[in-house]
């Protein structure tokens, strides 16, 4: 089972691995090193400029989950650079959060009006975010859907320019990076990126023509110009007044989403699904007792990987012996939310 | 034998008074002999005109004498009366030789002439008989019927018709071509169309963005009414014509080789034409398709309905214009190139709302690394230089741009994109105000979810092409 969520980059990196040709004589030719050598009609004559993607590294994302008090969930992440990897990992991004804790409300940046207000606004994303040290953190409103959270934290090399260690460098990893929430966990996509040089570009205005394929496919490079890894993130709300029967439906929910991103298979998602239905209609009519078709769905999972209940994906092993039906982080993930559920109707420890 | 003939389908008789047997005999006569059946006037228009018609009768006689007529008298009915019967004398005043005088004795009636009795009858009646008595002898008089003015007639049921007026003809009476009744109905009056041109004419987007996200042709259409009766002309040809206005769409300079919207040619659908004729369908409306030029602006659309009896041609203006865009704030996070170098587009830092409001914030998380790093009291360094036109569209700038290795002309698309309102040029060329920390700008593009990508031009003119949408427009 794939433990990595390689979207569409890997798909783009494959594709121009080969050369395209748009506008007779333009072509997107990716060498040795990564890099993409462009070359395009600028409406007089062929220029040639060179994008330095920020793709050159091998990005790992553990993530750690952890109860606390009030029933408030931390989230911990550790990011592994390979040791083939060619840039320091100084960008990571993950959007699409249902929610973020805050101790202080959120002042958005659309009532910014001078520098004090952008300060408030500014203190306010960040508070919320745990970083290591010379990492900034923010929570923003998501720009895909600003609805959701967008995490991210950044390392600036420009503002540490004296600074050793960059990111984190190939062969290394960094603890520390996070946040709580109140909301059940699901799988998201982290974005990741290597850092890149400040790049001369284009000496004119580009490709002068906006309909050529070279500019739709240069689109597609610069929109995916990062690695994508999947991630334990705030996914799942959790009702108020708390409702097990409801909780499950959410977490069954958001399971059938890893369907399609073959996270689990299908048939062991419709075994599960049977559980989910069971424990919940017995929560409806006979409270806790649906605690015990919980533990039958914890115990499918534990059939497959061992160290679940320690809520780090780092703890979680593969039971050899087992062909495993569901992801590594799904089941970390999916067990965690069960577990959840049986405490907050007094089961589980 | 003289005899009075005239009457008609329904004499009517009433024997009364002295003259009793003498009338009996006469109506018995009159009933016996074959009277033709002359009199039934029904005038074509007789219930809507109110006139007179004169009608003749004369005297066929040879031998009647005035005294002959001494104590006649005569009896008519209408239809309008049918149930009364009206009866009169003739006059008593017959003289000079023997001439016989009649002079009105009823008032639907003016008997004149010796040898002629003249009914003057309201034509709205639309029958009447009558019959004159006289002392025994039954008289043979000829009726001659003549219409009022303003008809014809009588046919031969005695009819009068309305006589067509001017420029018309037939029965009934129609207009020639060309001519059509006036609003009365009396008389032909020369056709007069009018065109109209849809109001308002709705805006459209300039075209030649690689993806269309609004419309960048619309249907026009020109309505032709006949003026006299309101009535939608159907067949009608309209010419449609289209120019573009000077000194519009944010620029100031105009040539004639400035680009302008097409008309899709009414006879395919297909060609763009500067000007094509269409034909009006029974709704009266001619459509043609407006197709908007890459070019922003006002463009004039006229139609003229290609007919004499067509008198005014009417246009309309369509703009070619990307909607919703808005001038750039002054704000403390950025600076502003102002005024445009290029003063051929004085305008050109033009968003959408959305567009606007990430470049803001982009520009809030750039600034506060800047203080991060000390720069608390340095100017913002982000500053914003092309954006788009008020209108939108194609960004020229031969007049800043061109040069021998990057030719740039009028009209031509030197400035990639900017086009909806959705890209902003940053100065990145390392002069005062222009971004310091570009990987920090990069940073906070990518955390409002923008691809920055490379840089654009070189030396002086090196910048970043921000797509606030994350896409080529």
């Amino acid at each position: 089972m794939k433990t990595k969520l390689s979207i569409l980059i890997g798909l783009l990196l494959a594709s121009y691995a080969s050369v395209i040709f748009a506008y007779p004589g333009e072509s997107i030719v990716q060498d040795a090193n990564g890099d993409y050598l462009i070359t395009y009609w600028n409406g007089a004559k062929m220029k040639q400029t060179k994008f330095v993607p920020a793709t050159k590294i091998e990005p790992t994302v553990i993530s750690a989950l952890k109860l606390a008090d009030v029933w408030l969930i931390t989230y911990r992440y550790t990011i592994d650079n390979g040791v083939n990897a060619k840039q320091p990992i100084t960008q990571i991004m993950i959007g699409g959060i249902s929610n973020i804790y805050r101790s202080q409300p959120l002042v958005p940046f659309s009532s910014v009006t001078d520098m004090n207000s952008a300060l408030s606004a500014f203190q306010s994303s960040q508070a919320p975010m745990v970083q290591p040290n010379l990492w900034n953190g923010l929570a923003l409103p998501d720009p895909e859907n600003n609805s959701l959270v967008q995490s991210s934290w950044d390392f600036s090399t420009e503002m540490h320019p004296h600074e050793i260690r960059i990111g984190i460098p190939h062969g290394s990893y960094q603890q520390g990076f996070g946040y709580d929430s109140f909301d059940l966990p699901g799988i998201g996509a982290a974005k990741l990126e290597g850092d890149t040089p400040i790049q001369q570009g284009y000496e004119d205005e580009g490709p002068s023509s906006t309909d050529s394929e070279i500019v739709s496919q240069l689109n597609q490079i610069e929109s995916n110009d990062f690695v994508a890894r999947n991630a334990a993130i705030p996914a799942i709300a959790i009702p108020d007044p708390f409702d097990p029967a409801a909780t499950l439906e959410r977490i069954q929910e958001h399971m059938h989403t890893w369907i399609a991103k073959q996270l689990i298979e299908p048939a062991f998602a419709a075994q599960l699904d049977s559980h989910f239905k069971t424990a919940a209609d017995v929560y409806r009519k006979q409270g806790p007792a649906g605690n015990g078709q919980i533990g039958r769905m914890l115990a499918l999972l534990v059939q497959q990987y061992e160290g679940l209940e320690k809520g780090d994906e780092e703890s979680v092993k593969k039971k050899s012996a087992v062909p495993a039906q569901i992801d590594k982080l799904a089941a970390l993930v999916l067990y965690f939310d069960l577990k959840y559920v049986m405490r907050r109707m007094g089961g589980g420890n | 034998m003289d005899t009075l003939t005239f009457a008609a389908s329904g004499i009517r008789h009433q024997a009364s008074g002295k003259n009793h047997n003498r009338r009996l005999n006469f109506a018995l006569h009159i009933l016996a002999i074959a009277i033709p059946v002359m009199a039934t006037v029904q005038p074509a228009v007789a219930d809507t005109i109110a006139a007179t018609a004169t009608y003749t009768i004369y005297h066929t006689s040879n031998h009647e004498t005035c005294d002959n007529l001494q104590g006649a008298y005569y009896t008519y009915s209408t239809p309008a009366d049918t149930l009364a019967s009206h009866q009169a004398s003739f006059p008593r005043y017959c003289h000079q030789g023997g001439i016989l005088k009649w002079t009105q004795v009823a008032s639907n009636f003016v008997l004149t002439s010796n040898t002629s009795l003249t009914f003057t009858v309201d034509v709205a009646r639309t029958a009447y008989t009558a019959a004159v008595h006289d002392t025994g002898i039954v008289k043979t008089w000829a009726v001659f019927w003549t219409c009022p003015s303003g008809y014809t007639g009588p046919d031969a049921s005695h009819m009068c018709t309305l006589a067509c007026p001017p420029h018309a003809s037939g029965t009934p009476c129609a207009c020639d071509a060309g001519y059509v009744f006036d609003a009365a109905g009396t008389s032909c009056v020369a056709e007069q169309y009018t065109v109209a041109l849809q109001n308002p004419l709705a805006d459209v987007e300039p075209s030649g963005t690689a993806n269309v996200y609004a419309a960048t042709s619309r249907d026009v259409y020109a309505q032709v009414i006949d003026q006299q009766t309101s009535l939608p002309q159907v067949g009608a040809q309209v010419k449609f014509s289209v120019d573009v206005i000077a000194g519009t769409g944010g620029h100031d300079h105009h040539d004639a080789l400035r680009p302008k919207g097409k008309l899709l040619d009414c006879r395919d659908n297909t060609t763009e034409v500067e000007s094509t004729v269409c034909i009006t369908q029974l709704d009266g409306k001619a459509t043609v398709t407006f197709k908007a030029p890459e070019v922003s602006g006002t463009h004039t659309i006229n139609a003229e309905c290609i007919s004499p009896a067509c008198t005014n041609p009417a246009s309309g203006d369509i703009n070619v214009k990307v909607d919703g865009l808005e001038s750039i704030p002054i704000s403390p996070f950025y600076n502003m190139q102002l005024p445009n170098r290029d003063t051929n587009h004085p305008k050109a830092h033009f968003l959408m709302e959305a567009p606007q409001k990430k470049l803001e914030t982009i520009a809030i998380l750039y600034m506060l690394k800047t203080l991060y790093m000390r720069k608390q009291s340095a100017p913002p360094d982000i500053t914003l230089n092309d954006a788009s036109l008020e209108w939108g569209g194609v960004l020229d700038c031969f007049l800043t741009c061109n040069s021998d290795q990057y030719p740039s002309t009028p009209w031509h698309k030197h400035h990639i994109e900017h086009r909806r309102g959705s890209v902003v040029d940053i100065k990145a060329n390392g002069s005062t105000g222009s971004i310091a920390h570009e990987k920090d700008f990069r940073t906070a593009a990518k955390k409002m979810g923008i691809a920055l990508g490379v840089p654009h031009g070189s030396g002086s003119g090196r910048h970043y092409h921000l797509r606030l949408n994350n896409r080529g427009e």
